[in-house]
């Protein structure tokens, strides 16, 4: 009888434990649920018109539109869409500071920007998911903003991507599963399970880790380029030019790297020429942001990707990020409808 | 077996559970508490093989040469000397190869000797213990007592290190190991656990990148850097010591409190009775006392004083920037003592404003050295000092987590503040804090008690920092 009466005793303070911690993650983390996108345009999309904070890489909020985009409003026949990963969808900082939102600011209603960002959407996805982007609205927008952190492209990754073949990322936005993503606590808690919260306690079983060092002083010349996929990816990317009778406006940003000296170095970014160059082939527009975010870098004493939160220049892209790719952006499309 | 890990929460569950088994069998009290040490004595030597088994025996070859000599009166230095040359051999032969080498430019290869787990620590109670026999303060004790003394295995990584007297006055008595002790315990463990994997941890990125990086910061951010750090290893030692306190209480042992609110002294001398409290008492009782105190001149007062703490700064560690964090603290003190003969500044009450500019300032002087002492070398000292001081243009990156620190550790502090009002100040030293650090422990056999446990587990779980980081101290 005792036992019973201390085990209810625990359930009861569990739940009203779990009830109250919720609430105090509400400030700290608040996601909506995934719901697949009826518009097939992306994998899925945010429950339409939800709130979401989030403080945990990043400070911001904000709440979905009624399509399930990042967006203060609808827009049904925006005249310019960007696509992209999450740097885009810009749930690391407040709704007003992303990139979309900035343009719509600068153009004053010159333009429609429509933010079609989504979370776990790369480049190759993004590009798979092109049409169908296009598709979705009435009037064709007439610029296309891609965005990508890569420029290394890969045939069978590029080929999967002609073919509508990448990876599909599962919603589950139905029964007690999306009921339980609903709970703060326990959305909070089996992400930081998924983070390696359980590692912290099997520090027995952690393998070691082996930093490979990236060799030195190596050139262009010398990295292998895969000139068939950059071929593959252009046509691709040219024919729904043609084919949409819409431009499309690639903006490559890499990731930082703060040296012991001070300066400032790029990843990801060795096989930028050969990007830029097969882009230009097919008259895709690219932008690639290494010497701006150099210049904010030196200038400015700021850089692109990182938090308060965290460290800085790592991980998502942060206000000053969207803010320089929204003026860098502002200026192409001027320049672009002047000629 | 590590203070994170299941595995150790696994052993201390099974640990306690023999304890309370025996307990309920064994209806003879002095027959239950020989079976307790017993039982303990086992799980401690367990923990160590668990390791490594090459660390039991150095254990156990120091635990039997200080048992042995501290029987005999005459050869009791010999105890001294054997603990003394283990935790010199295995952690400074290779400090001192280098140093010679690098000094008479000679080519030479590395000794590869592991340090044993925990021999910064017990060598030294091993030493607290053959000392107290040769003073009198304790007799001389059986070999399984002196074995669970130094083999504890909740303070034998990281500390406390407890005097002898105070363990084997537990260890003699019938200990509590119930329900009672089980929820005290577990409290003050998951309090340690906060301390670590939310603050510390989270401290420890920020701290990391500026201090590998500091030519990207601007002077400002690196400053913040020293004052994160300041945090880091508060609150990554304090924890340790809080979930070693919280293990020996599950176990019905009693660990002295290793800090006691250092960030809140009035100056550096009582800033060393409130940081590592274990460490300074044995350092003030078996170094300076050993030097001859202040019992032979002005002179030598402060020449105990610098060796004492030179000795401290050594014990941390085999390199220089330890040396030398050592040296800054004897001139600390030297120069606090100075300032106190000379203004008879403790005779005088303290109005708050006095009161809080010498905290800062004692804050800021423990921030100094921490540079010196968290650096990777001399020279990334003597970078990041002069980053922090030179007003240079970089990278300026105001960090949540210690806003969310400093917010947190203000709030413990006012906590403090208002438990400790009444305490009647016994002295002279009026100008001494009266604050008192205390566990915020909860009936947890009432519901809100339980709830607020919970939503604190909760909070610590979903807030703690998932990469990880070793304990600053496991090193020492």
């Amino acid at each position: 009888m005792k036992t019973v009466k201390g085990f209810s005793k625990f359930l009861l303070a569990g739940i009203v434990a779990s009830v109250i911690i919720s609430i105090i993650l509400c400030v700290y983390s608040l996601t909506p649920i995934h719901i697949e996108n009826p518009d097939k345009n992306t994998d899925y999309i945010w429950e339409p018109n939800s709130r979401w904070i989030t403080m945990t890489e990043g400070i911001g909020g904000g709440k979905y539109d009624a399509n399930g985009f990042n967006n203060v409003e609808v827009m049904e026949n925006p005249d310019i869409i960007i696509v992209g990963s999450s740097h885009v969808e810009g749930r690391n900082v407040t709704q007003k500071e992303n990139m979309s939102y900035l343009l719509n600011e600068m153009f004053e209603g010159k333009h429609e920007i429509y933010n079609m960002g989504i979370s776990g959407h790369h480049f190759y996805k993004t590009c798979q998911y092109l049409p169908a982007s296009l598709d979705r609205f009435e009037v064709t927008p007439k610029l296309v903003l891609v965005e990508s952190a890569i420029v290394e492209l890969s045939k069978d990754q590029v080929e999967a991507a002609i073919n509508g073949t990448v990876e599909f990322s599962l919603s589950h936005s139905e029964g007690l599963i999306a009921l339980l993503q609903k709970i703060p606590f326990l959305r909070v808690f089996y992400s930081q399970i998924e983070d390696g919260l359980f590692d912290l306690f099997m520090p027995e079983l952690q393998p070691e880790v082996i930093v490979t060092p990236i060799s030195e002083g190596t050139t262009e010349s010398q990295i292998n380029v895969d000139e068939e996929a950059y071929e593959l990816m252009f046509n691709y990317l040219a024919s729904i030019e043609e084919e949409y009778d819409t431009e499309i406006v690639i903006f490559f940003h890499p990731e930082e790297v703060l040296e012991e000296d001070g300066t400032i170095s790029f990843k990801n970014n060795q096989h930028v020429s050969a990007f830029a160059s097969e882009a230009f082939k097919n008259g895709i527009d690219f932008i690639d942001m290494t010497s701006y975010f150099e210049t904010m870098y030196y200038e400015e004493h700021k850089v692109p990707h990182g938090f308060i939160t965290g460290k800085a220049a790592f991980g998502h892209m942060n206000a000053d990020g969207h803010s320089a790719i929204a003026d860098v952006l502002y200026d192409v499309i001027t320049k672009m409808e002047e000629q | 077996m590590q203070m994170i890990s299941f595995v150790l929460i696994g052993f201390v569950i099974l640990i306690f559970c023999l304890l309370c088994v025996s307990k309920k069998l064994i209806s003879d009290i002095e027959k239950n508490i020989a079976v307790s040490n017993w039982i303990l004595l086992i799980a401690s030597y367990v923990f160590v093989i668990y390791a490594d088994y090459r660390f039991a025996i150095v254990l156990g070859l120091i635990t039997i040469s200080s048992w042995f000599f501290a029987k005999y009166e005459k050869y009791s230095y010999v105890g001294v000397i054997i603990a003394l040359a283990s935790l010199g051999y295995f952690k400074y032969t290779n400090f001192f190869i280098d140093t010679f080498a690098h000094i008479f430019n000679l080519e030479y290869e590395r000794l590869s000797i592991i340090l044993p787990i925990g021999i910064s620590y017990y060598s030294f109670s091993a030493i607290s213990y053959v000392v107290d026999v040769k003073r009198g303060r304790i007799n001389s004790r059986d070999l399984k007592s002196v074995a669970l003394y130094l083999a504890f295995f909740p303070k034998i990584t990281s500390g406390p290190i407890q005097k002898s007297k105070e363990f084997f006055e537990q260890m003699d008595t019938d200990r509590k190991v119930d329900l009672n002790s089980l929820f005290t315990g577990v409290q003050i463990f998951m309090f340690g656990l906060a301390k670590k994997i939310v603050l510390a941890d989270r401290l420890a990125i920020f701290v990391e990148q500026v201090f590998t990086t500091p030519m990207a910061f601007g002077s400002l951010t690196v400053f913040l850097a020293g004052v994160a750090y300041f945090f880091q290893i508060y609150f990554d030692f304090s924890g340790y010591s809080d979930m070693a306190v919280g293990v020996a209480k599950v176990l019905g042992f009693d660990l002295p409190k290793n800090f006691n609110l250092p960030y809140m002294a009035h100056n550096i001398t009582e800033f060393w009775k409130r940081w590592h409290m274990s460490l300074s008492a044995w350092l003030q009782d078996y170094v300076y006392i050993f030097f001859g105190g202040n019992r032979k001149g002005e002179v030598r007062t402060y020449v105990n004083l610098f060796l004492t703490m030179l000795f401290g700064g050594l014990w941390h560690g085999a390199a220089w920037n330890y040396i030398i964090w050592g040296v800054l603290n004897g001139f600390g003190l030297s120069v606090h003592k100075l300032w106190m003969k000379y203004t008879k500044s403790n005779e005088k009450e303290q109005n708050l404003l006095v009161s809080i500019i010498s905290i800062v300032l004692s804050d800021l002087f423990f921030i100094f050295t921490l540079m010196v002492f968290r650096a990777e070398s001399l020279s990334k000292a003597w970078v990041i000092l002069t980053r922090m001081v030179s007003f240079e243009a970089g990278l300026e990156h105001v960090y949540f987590w210690l806003i969310v620190t400093v917010v947190i550790f203000a709030i413990a502090c006012v906590a403090a503040y208002i438990k400790s009002k009444d305490n009647v100040i016994v002295g002279k030293f009026k100008n001494v804090s009266r604050m008192e650090g205390f566990y915020p422990i909860m009936d947890l056999t009432k519901l809100p008690g339980l709830i607020l446990f919970l939503v604190f587990c909760g909070l610590t779980l979903c807030l703690a920092y998932t990469g990880g980081s070793p304990f600053i101290y496991g090193k020492y």
